[in-house]
Protein backbone atom coordinates (compact mmCIF):
# COMPACT_ATOMS: atom_id res chain seq x y z
CA UNK A 1 0.00 0.00 0.00
CA UNK A 2 1.05 3.58 -0.50
CA UNK A 3 1.64 5.16 2.90
CA UNK A 4 2.87 8.56 1.76
CA UNK A 5 3.61 10.69 -1.28
CA UNK A 6 5.61 13.85 -1.85
CA UNK A 7 6.94 16.15 -4.52
CA UNK A 8 9.83 18.62 -4.36
CA UNK A 9 9.34 22.11 -5.77
CA UNK A 10 9.52 21.99 -9.57
CA UNK A 11 12.01 24.61 -10.81
CA UNK A 12 12.30 25.96 -14.34
CA UNK A 13 15.52 27.62 -13.10
CA UNK A 14 16.77 25.81 -9.98
CA UNK A 15 18.17 28.10 -7.26
CA UNK A 16 21.94 27.90 -6.81
CA UNK A 17 22.96 25.03 -4.56
CA UNK A 18 20.20 22.80 -5.95
CA UNK A 19 21.43 19.40 -7.12
CA UNK A 20 19.63 16.27 -8.23
CA UNK A 21 20.50 14.84 -4.81
CA UNK A 22 18.92 17.71 -2.88
CA UNK A 23 15.78 17.37 -5.01
CA UNK A 24 15.56 13.59 -4.46
CA UNK A 25 16.14 14.07 -0.72
CA UNK A 26 13.48 16.80 -0.59
CA UNK A 27 10.81 14.63 -2.25
CA UNK A 28 11.82 11.64 -0.10
CA UNK A 29 11.52 13.67 3.11
CA UNK A 30 8.08 14.96 2.09
CA UNK A 31 6.85 11.43 1.31
CA UNK A 32 8.17 10.13 4.67
CA UNK A 33 6.60 13.06 6.54
CA UNK A 34 3.31 12.37 4.74
CA UNK A 35 3.54 8.74 5.91
CA UNK A 36 4.45 9.77 9.46
CA UNK A 37 7.71 7.81 9.15
CA UNK A 38 11.39 8.62 9.78
CA UNK A 39 14.52 7.64 7.84
CA UNK A 40 15.28 4.92 10.40
CA UNK A 41 12.00 3.20 9.45
CA UNK A 42 13.10 2.74 5.81
CA UNK A 43 14.58 -0.64 4.90
CA UNK A 44 14.02 -0.60 1.14
CA UNK A 45 14.99 1.96 -1.53
CA UNK A 46 14.13 2.28 -5.23
CA UNK A 47 15.66 5.08 -7.30
CA UNK A 48 15.10 6.37 -10.85
CA UNK A 49 17.22 9.26 -12.12
CA UNK A 50 19.23 9.88 -15.27
CA UNK A 51 21.24 12.80 -13.90
CA UNK A 52 22.23 11.07 -10.65
CA UNK A 53 24.81 9.08 -12.68
CA UNK A 54 27.45 7.96 -12.04
CA UNK A 55 25.77 7.51 -8.67
CA UNK A 56 22.81 5.20 -8.19
CA UNK A 57 20.64 3.84 -5.42
CA UNK A 58 23.55 2.62 -3.27
CA UNK A 59 25.33 5.98 -3.20
CA UNK A 60 22.02 7.76 -2.51
CA UNK A 61 21.26 5.27 0.28
CA UNK A 62 24.61 6.06 1.90
CA UNK A 63 24.16 9.80 1.55
CA UNK A 64 20.70 9.49 3.12
CA UNK A 65 22.12 7.28 5.90
CA UNK A 66 19.68 4.45 5.16
CA UNK A 67 20.30 0.86 6.30
CA UNK A 68 18.57 -1.43 3.81
CA UNK A 69 17.71 -5.04 3.13
CA UNK A 70 16.16 -4.35 -0.30
CA UNK A 71 17.28 -1.97 -3.08
CA UNK A 72 16.82 -1.37 -6.80
CA UNK A 73 17.69 1.07 -9.57
CA UNK A 74 15.10 1.61 -12.30
CA UNK A 75 16.06 3.02 -15.69
CA UNK A 76 12.67 3.01 -17.37
CA UNK A 77 12.18 6.79 -17.63
CA UNK A 78 8.47 7.57 -17.71
CA UNK A 79 7.63 3.99 -16.73
CA UNK A 80 10.03 3.99 -13.74
CA UNK A 81 7.53 5.27 -11.17
CA UNK A 82 5.11 2.40 -11.65
CA UNK A 83 7.94 -0.10 -12.20
CA UNK A 84 9.30 0.79 -8.76
CA UNK A 85 5.82 0.81 -7.21
CA UNK A 86 5.20 -2.73 -8.47
CA UNK A 87 8.54 -4.07 -7.27
CA UNK A 88 8.14 -2.34 -3.89
CA UNK A 89 4.64 -3.81 -3.45
CA UNK A 90 6.02 -7.29 -4.12
CA UNK A 91 8.99 -6.76 -1.77
CA UNK A 92 6.66 -5.74 1.04
CA UNK A 93 4.21 -8.58 0.31
CA UNK A 94 7.10 -11.09 0.36
CA UNK A 95 8.44 -9.71 3.63
CA UNK A 96 11.74 -8.65 2.05
CA UNK A 97 11.20 -5.09 3.27
CA UNK A 98 8.77 -3.33 5.60
CA UNK A 99 9.04 0.25 4.31
CA UNK A 100 10.24 0.99 0.78
CA UNK A 101 11.04 4.53 -0.29
CA UNK A 102 10.61 5.00 -4.07
CA UNK A 103 12.08 8.21 -5.45
CA UNK A 104 12.52 9.62 -8.94
CA UNK A 105 13.92 12.94 -10.07
CA UNK A 106 16.28 14.83 -12.30
CA UNK A 107 18.14 18.07 -12.83
CA UNK A 108 19.19 18.18 -16.47
CA UNK A 109 21.34 21.21 -17.36
CA UNK A 110 21.74 20.60 -21.09
CA UNK A 111 18.70 18.81 -22.50
CA UNK A 112 20.13 18.53 -26.05
CA UNK A 113 23.22 16.75 -24.68
CA UNK A 114 21.00 14.55 -22.49
CA UNK A 115 18.96 13.46 -25.53
CA UNK A 116 22.04 12.91 -27.71
CA UNK A 117 23.71 10.73 -25.10
CA UNK A 118 20.48 9.06 -23.97
CA UNK A 119 21.72 5.68 -25.20
CA UNK A 120 23.77 4.10 -27.97
CA UNK A 121 20.78 4.17 -30.33
CA UNK A 122 20.47 7.94 -30.05
CA UNK A 123 24.22 8.46 -30.32
CA UNK A 124 24.57 6.35 -33.44
CA UNK A 125 21.20 6.10 -35.19
CA UNK A 126 18.81 8.97 -34.39
CA UNK A 127 19.62 11.66 -37.00
CA UNK A 128 17.94 14.60 -35.22
CA UNK A 129 18.26 16.49 -31.93
CA UNK A 130 15.92 15.77 -29.06
CA UNK A 131 12.72 13.81 -28.64
CA UNK A 132 10.25 16.41 -29.97
CA UNK A 133 10.79 15.57 -33.68
CA UNK A 134 10.23 11.85 -32.97
CA UNK A 135 6.86 12.60 -31.41
CA UNK A 136 6.06 15.08 -34.17
CA UNK A 137 6.28 12.12 -36.57
CA UNK A 138 4.19 9.96 -34.21
CA UNK A 139 1.58 12.73 -33.86
CA UNK A 140 1.32 12.97 -37.67
CA UNK A 141 0.55 9.23 -37.76
CA UNK A 142 -2.00 9.69 -34.97
CA UNK A 143 -3.70 12.59 -36.81
CA UNK A 144 -3.94 10.48 -39.95
CA UNK A 145 -5.19 7.38 -38.12
CA UNK A 146 -7.97 9.22 -36.27
CA UNK A 147 -8.71 12.19 -38.53
CA UNK A 148 -7.60 14.69 -35.88
CA UNK A 149 -6.45 18.28 -36.27
CA UNK A 150 -4.34 20.59 -34.10
CA UNK A 151 -7.39 22.00 -32.28
CA UNK A 152 -8.22 18.46 -31.07
CA UNK A 153 -4.86 18.17 -29.32
CA UNK A 154 -5.36 21.72 -28.02
CA UNK A 155 -8.30 20.44 -25.94
CA UNK A 156 -5.88 18.38 -23.86
CA UNK A 157 -3.40 21.22 -23.30
CA UNK A 158 -6.24 23.62 -22.42
CA UNK A 159 -8.03 21.21 -20.05
CA UNK A 160 -4.81 20.32 -18.24
CA UNK A 161 -3.89 23.99 -17.92
CA UNK A 162 -7.26 24.60 -16.26
CA UNK A 163 -6.48 21.84 -13.74
CA UNK A 164 -3.00 23.35 -13.15
CA UNK A 165 -4.60 26.42 -11.56
CA UNK A 166 -5.18 24.19 -8.51
CA UNK A 167 -1.54 22.96 -8.38
CA UNK A 168 0.75 25.57 -6.77
CA UNK A 169 3.79 23.55 -7.92
CA UNK A 170 2.91 23.76 -11.64
CA UNK A 171 5.27 25.69 -13.93
CA UNK A 172 2.31 27.21 -15.85
CA UNK A 173 -1.01 27.99 -14.13
CA UNK A 174 -2.60 30.74 -16.21
CA UNK A 175 -5.55 29.65 -18.38
CA UNK A 176 -4.63 28.73 -21.96
CA UNK A 177 -6.94 29.69 -24.83
CA UNK A 178 -7.36 27.97 -28.17
CA UNK A 179 -6.14 31.14 -29.89
CA UNK A 180 -2.93 31.15 -27.79
CA UNK A 181 -2.38 27.46 -28.50
CA UNK A 182 -2.81 27.87 -32.26
CA UNK A 183 -0.59 30.98 -32.33
CA UNK A 184 2.25 29.39 -30.32
CA UNK A 185 5.62 28.85 -31.99
CA UNK A 186 6.00 25.54 -33.82
CA UNK A 187 8.59 23.24 -32.22
CA UNK A 188 8.48 20.46 -34.83
CA UNK A 189 5.55 20.31 -37.25
CA UNK A 190 2.76 19.71 -36.05
CA UNK A 191 3.85 20.15 -32.41
CA UNK A 192 3.75 23.63 -30.92
CA UNK A 193 5.19 24.89 -27.65
CA UNK A 194 2.09 23.83 -25.68
CA UNK A 195 2.32 20.23 -26.94
CA UNK A 196 5.76 19.83 -25.32
CA UNK A 197 6.25 19.70 -21.55
CA UNK A 198 8.55 22.41 -20.17
CA UNK A 199 11.76 20.96 -18.75
CA UNK A 200 11.97 21.48 -15.00
CA UNK A 201 14.18 20.18 -12.20
CA UNK A 202 12.38 18.25 -9.50
CA UNK A 203 11.63 14.95 -7.82
CA UNK A 204 8.69 12.83 -6.66
CA UNK A 205 8.52 10.06 -4.08
CA UNK A 206 6.15 7.52 -2.56
CA UNK A 207 6.49 5.28 0.48
CA UNK A 208 5.24 1.70 0.18
CA UNK A 209 4.49 -0.40 3.25
CA UNK A 210 2.02 -2.95 4.62
CA UNK A 211 -0.10 -0.13 6.07
CA UNK A 212 -1.24 2.87 4.08
CA UNK A 213 -4.03 5.02 2.71
CA UNK A 214 -3.94 3.83 -0.89
CA UNK A 215 -4.26 0.24 -2.08
CA UNK A 216 -2.66 -0.92 -5.33
CA UNK A 217 -5.31 -3.03 -7.08
CA UNK A 218 -3.61 -3.90 -10.36
CA UNK A 219 -0.28 -3.43 -12.05
CA UNK A 220 1.05 -3.87 -15.55
CA UNK A 221 4.43 -3.43 -17.22
CA UNK A 222 5.29 -3.73 -20.89
CA UNK A 223 8.68 -3.44 -22.62
CA UNK A 224 9.31 -3.53 -26.37
CA UNK A 225 5.65 -4.19 -27.16
CA UNK A 226 6.23 -3.38 -30.86
CA UNK A 227 10.02 -3.73 -31.13
CA UNK A 228 10.14 -0.13 -32.53
CA UNK A 229 8.77 -1.52 -35.79
CA UNK A 230 5.11 -0.47 -35.37
CA UNK A 231 3.44 2.93 -35.68
CA UNK A 232 3.91 3.78 -31.99
CA UNK A 233 0.16 4.35 -31.63
CA UNK A 234 -0.15 1.58 -29.02
CA UNK A 235 1.78 1.06 -25.81
CA UNK A 236 0.95 -2.61 -25.19
CA UNK A 237 -1.07 -1.68 -22.08
CA UNK A 238 -4.53 -3.22 -21.67
CA UNK A 239 -7.51 -2.13 -19.54
CA UNK A 240 -7.17 -2.46 -15.74
CA UNK A 241 -10.51 -0.78 -15.01
CA UNK A 242 -12.24 2.31 -16.36
CA UNK A 243 -14.79 3.04 -13.61
CA UNK A 244 -12.43 5.44 -11.85
CA UNK A 245 -12.68 8.96 -10.44
CA UNK A 246 -9.49 10.22 -12.00
CA UNK A 247 -6.90 9.24 -14.56
CA UNK A 248 -3.21 10.19 -14.71
CA UNK A 249 -1.61 9.22 -18.00
CA UNK A 250 1.92 10.07 -19.09
CA UNK A 251 1.60 13.29 -21.06
CA UNK A 252 4.89 13.87 -22.78
CA UNK A 253 2.71 14.85 -25.76
CA UNK A 254 -1.09 15.12 -26.22
CA UNK A 255 -1.16 12.30 -28.79
CA UNK A 256 0.30 9.95 -26.18
CA UNK A 257 -2.46 10.93 -23.73
CA UNK A 258 -5.00 9.74 -26.31
CA UNK A 259 -2.99 6.60 -27.13
CA UNK A 260 -2.83 5.54 -23.46
CA UNK A 261 -6.51 6.34 -22.84
CA UNK A 262 -7.45 4.15 -25.82
CA UNK A 263 -5.14 1.31 -24.73
CA UNK A 264 -6.52 1.44 -21.18
CA UNK A 265 -10.11 1.13 -22.41
CA UNK A 266 -11.37 4.69 -21.98
CA UNK A 267 -12.29 4.95 -25.65
CA UNK A 268 -11.16 6.37 -28.96
CA UNK A 269 -10.05 9.99 -29.31
CA UNK A 270 -13.54 10.85 -30.58
CA UNK A 271 -15.01 9.35 -27.39
CA UNK A 272 -12.66 10.88 -24.85
CA UNK A 273 -11.85 14.34 -26.23
CA UNK A 274 -15.31 15.82 -25.48
CA UNK A 275 -15.20 14.28 -21.98
CA UNK A 276 -11.75 15.74 -21.32
CA UNK A 277 -12.88 19.14 -22.59
CA UNK A 278 -16.03 19.26 -20.42
CA UNK A 279 -14.29 17.77 -17.37
CA UNK A 280 -16.45 14.64 -17.07
CA UNK A 281 -13.25 12.60 -17.54
CA UNK A 282 -10.70 13.93 -15.03
CA UNK A 283 -7.35 13.46 -16.77
CA UNK A 284 -4.05 14.72 -15.34
CA UNK A 285 -5.58 16.87 -12.63
CA UNK A 286 -2.18 18.17 -11.49
CA UNK A 287 -1.98 19.92 -14.85
CA UNK A 288 0.18 17.03 -15.99
CA UNK A 289 3.67 17.47 -17.26
CA UNK A 290 2.36 19.77 -20.00
CA UNK A 291 1.59 22.39 -17.32
CA UNK A 292 3.49 21.26 -14.22
CA UNK A 293 6.70 20.49 -16.11
CA UNK A 294 8.75 17.40 -16.91
CA UNK A 295 11.44 16.64 -14.32
CA UNK A 296 13.15 13.81 -16.20
CA UNK A 297 12.48 10.47 -14.51
CA UNK A 298 10.17 12.20 -12.00
CA UNK A 299 7.70 12.51 -14.87
CA UNK A 300 6.95 8.84 -14.43
CA UNK A 301 6.06 9.36 -10.77
CA UNK A 302 4.36 12.76 -10.98
CA UNK A 303 0.93 11.37 -11.88
CA UNK A 304 1.23 8.64 -9.23
CA UNK A 305 2.03 11.17 -6.48
CA UNK A 306 -0.89 13.41 -7.41
CA UNK A 307 -3.33 10.49 -7.71
CA UNK A 308 -2.16 9.03 -4.38
CA UNK A 309 -2.67 12.41 -2.68
CA UNK A 310 -6.18 12.75 -4.13
CA UNK A 311 -7.08 9.28 -2.85
CA UNK A 312 -5.52 9.89 0.58
CA UNK A 313 -7.34 13.25 0.90
CA UNK A 314 -10.71 11.77 -0.02
CA UNK A 315 -10.96 13.76 -3.27
CA UNK A 316 -11.27 10.49 -5.19
CA UNK A 317 -11.97 6.83 -4.39
CA UNK A 318 -10.27 5.23 -7.38
CA UNK A 319 -7.63 6.23 -9.90
CA UNK A 320 -5.90 4.80 -12.94
CA UNK A 321 -2.28 5.84 -13.45
CA UNK A 322 -0.07 5.03 -16.42
CA UNK A 323 3.53 5.69 -17.35
CA UNK A 324 5.34 5.64 -20.67
CA UNK A 325 8.90 6.27 -21.66
CA UNK A 326 12.26 5.29 -23.06
CA UNK A 327 12.04 6.60 -26.62
CA UNK A 328 15.07 4.50 -27.51
CA UNK A 329 14.71 4.94 -31.27
CA UNK A 330 11.37 6.02 -32.78
CA UNK A 331 9.02 6.03 -29.77
CA UNK A 332 8.65 4.79 -26.20
CA UNK A 333 9.76 1.24 -25.44
CA UNK A 334 8.34 0.96 -21.91
CA UNK A 335 4.93 1.48 -20.37
CA UNK A 336 3.22 0.67 -17.11
CA UNK A 337 -0.15 1.12 -15.43
CA UNK A 338 -1.64 0.80 -11.96
CA UNK A 339 -5.18 0.81 -10.60
CA UNK A 340 -5.34 2.55 -7.21
CA UNK A 341 -8.07 2.64 -4.58
CA UNK A 342 -8.46 4.60 -1.35
CA UNK A 343 -8.00 2.25 1.61
CA UNK B 1 21.83 2.27 -46.62
CA UNK B 2 23.49 -0.60 -44.80
CA UNK B 3 21.11 -2.70 -42.68
CA UNK B 4 21.23 -6.23 -41.27
CA UNK B 5 19.50 -9.32 -42.67
CA UNK B 6 18.74 -12.18 -40.28
CA UNK B 7 20.37 -15.39 -41.47
CA UNK B 8 17.53 -17.33 -39.84
CA UNK B 9 14.35 -15.75 -41.19
CA UNK B 10 15.67 -13.28 -43.76
CA UNK B 11 13.93 -10.26 -42.19
CA UNK B 12 15.72 -6.91 -42.31
CA UNK B 13 16.53 -5.05 -39.11
CA UNK B 14 17.77 -1.56 -38.29
CA UNK B 15 19.36 -0.31 -36.08
CA UNK B 16 21.58 -3.38 -35.65
CA UNK B 17 20.62 -5.86 -32.93
CA UNK B 18 22.11 -8.94 -31.30
CA UNK B 19 19.16 -11.32 -31.62
CA UNK B 20 16.44 -11.27 -34.28
CA UNK B 21 13.14 -9.98 -32.82
CA UNK B 22 11.24 -12.29 -35.15
CA UNK B 23 13.03 -15.66 -34.94
CA UNK B 24 15.53 -15.25 -32.11
CA UNK B 25 18.63 -16.18 -34.15
CA UNK B 26 21.92 -14.34 -33.62
CA UNK B 27 23.47 -14.53 -37.09
CA UNK B 28 23.28 -11.52 -39.40
CA UNK B 29 24.54 -10.65 -42.84
CA UNK B 30 24.92 -7.12 -44.20
CA UNK B 31 22.24 -6.01 -46.66
CA UNK B 32 21.99 -2.88 -48.80
CA UNK B 33 18.62 -1.11 -49.09
CA UNK B 34 18.60 1.49 -51.85
CA UNK B 35 15.15 3.04 -51.52
CA UNK B 36 12.20 3.58 -49.26
CA UNK B 37 8.99 5.61 -49.03
CA UNK B 38 8.61 8.62 -46.77
CA UNK B 39 5.74 7.97 -44.36
CA UNK B 40 5.93 11.14 -42.24
CA UNK B 41 8.32 14.09 -42.20
CA UNK B 42 8.90 17.06 -39.94
CA UNK B 43 11.05 20.16 -39.68
CA UNK B 44 12.06 21.64 -36.34
CA UNK B 45 12.22 25.32 -35.39
CA UNK B 46 16.01 25.02 -35.85
CA UNK B 47 15.53 23.82 -39.43
CA UNK B 48 16.48 20.20 -38.73
CA UNK B 49 14.60 17.75 -40.95
CA UNK B 50 13.80 14.14 -40.19
CA UNK B 51 11.45 11.62 -41.73
CA UNK B 52 10.12 8.16 -41.08
CA UNK B 53 11.07 6.11 -44.13
CA UNK B 54 9.66 2.64 -44.69
CA UNK B 55 12.47 0.62 -46.22
CA UNK B 56 11.68 -1.59 -49.22
CA UNK B 57 11.13 -4.98 -47.59
CA UNK B 58 12.17 -3.68 -44.19
CA UNK B 59 11.20 -1.75 -41.06
CA UNK B 60 10.49 1.98 -40.67
CA UNK B 61 13.65 3.96 -39.97
CA UNK B 62 14.58 7.58 -39.23
CA UNK B 63 16.31 9.45 -42.05
CA UNK B 64 17.45 13.09 -42.30
CA UNK B 65 15.88 14.14 -45.60
CA UNK B 66 13.97 17.02 -47.23
CA UNK B 67 11.59 14.60 -48.95
CA UNK B 68 7.84 14.84 -48.26
CA UNK B 69 5.38 12.12 -47.23
CA UNK B 70 4.52 9.75 -50.07
CA UNK B 71 7.79 10.42 -51.93
CA UNK B 72 10.21 7.63 -52.74
CA UNK B 73 13.74 8.43 -51.61
CA UNK B 74 17.16 7.03 -52.38
CA UNK B 75 19.09 6.10 -49.27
Amino acid sequence: MIAGAGESPYHRHPPSGTTVETLLADAARRALDDAGLAPRDVDGLAVASFSLAPDGAVELAWKLGLRLRWIMDSRLGGASGLHMLGEAERAVAAGDAAVVLCVAGDLIDDFDAFARDFDTLHREHVPVRGFNPLFALLTQRHMRAHGLARDDYAQIAIAQRAWAAENPNAAYREPLTLEEYLAAPVVAEPLCRYDCPPVVAGADAVVVSREGRVRVRGLQLRVNADQQEGDGLATGLTPLGTDVDLVSVYDDYPAMVLVQLADLGFGSPADVLPRIADGTLSVNTSGGQLSAGQAGAAGGMHGLVHAARALADGRARTALVSGYGMAIYRHGAASAAALLEAA
Amino acid sequence: MRVARCSGCGRLSFPPRLWCPHCGRDAWEPAEVREGVVETATVTRDGDRVATVVLDGGPPVLVATDARPGERVEL
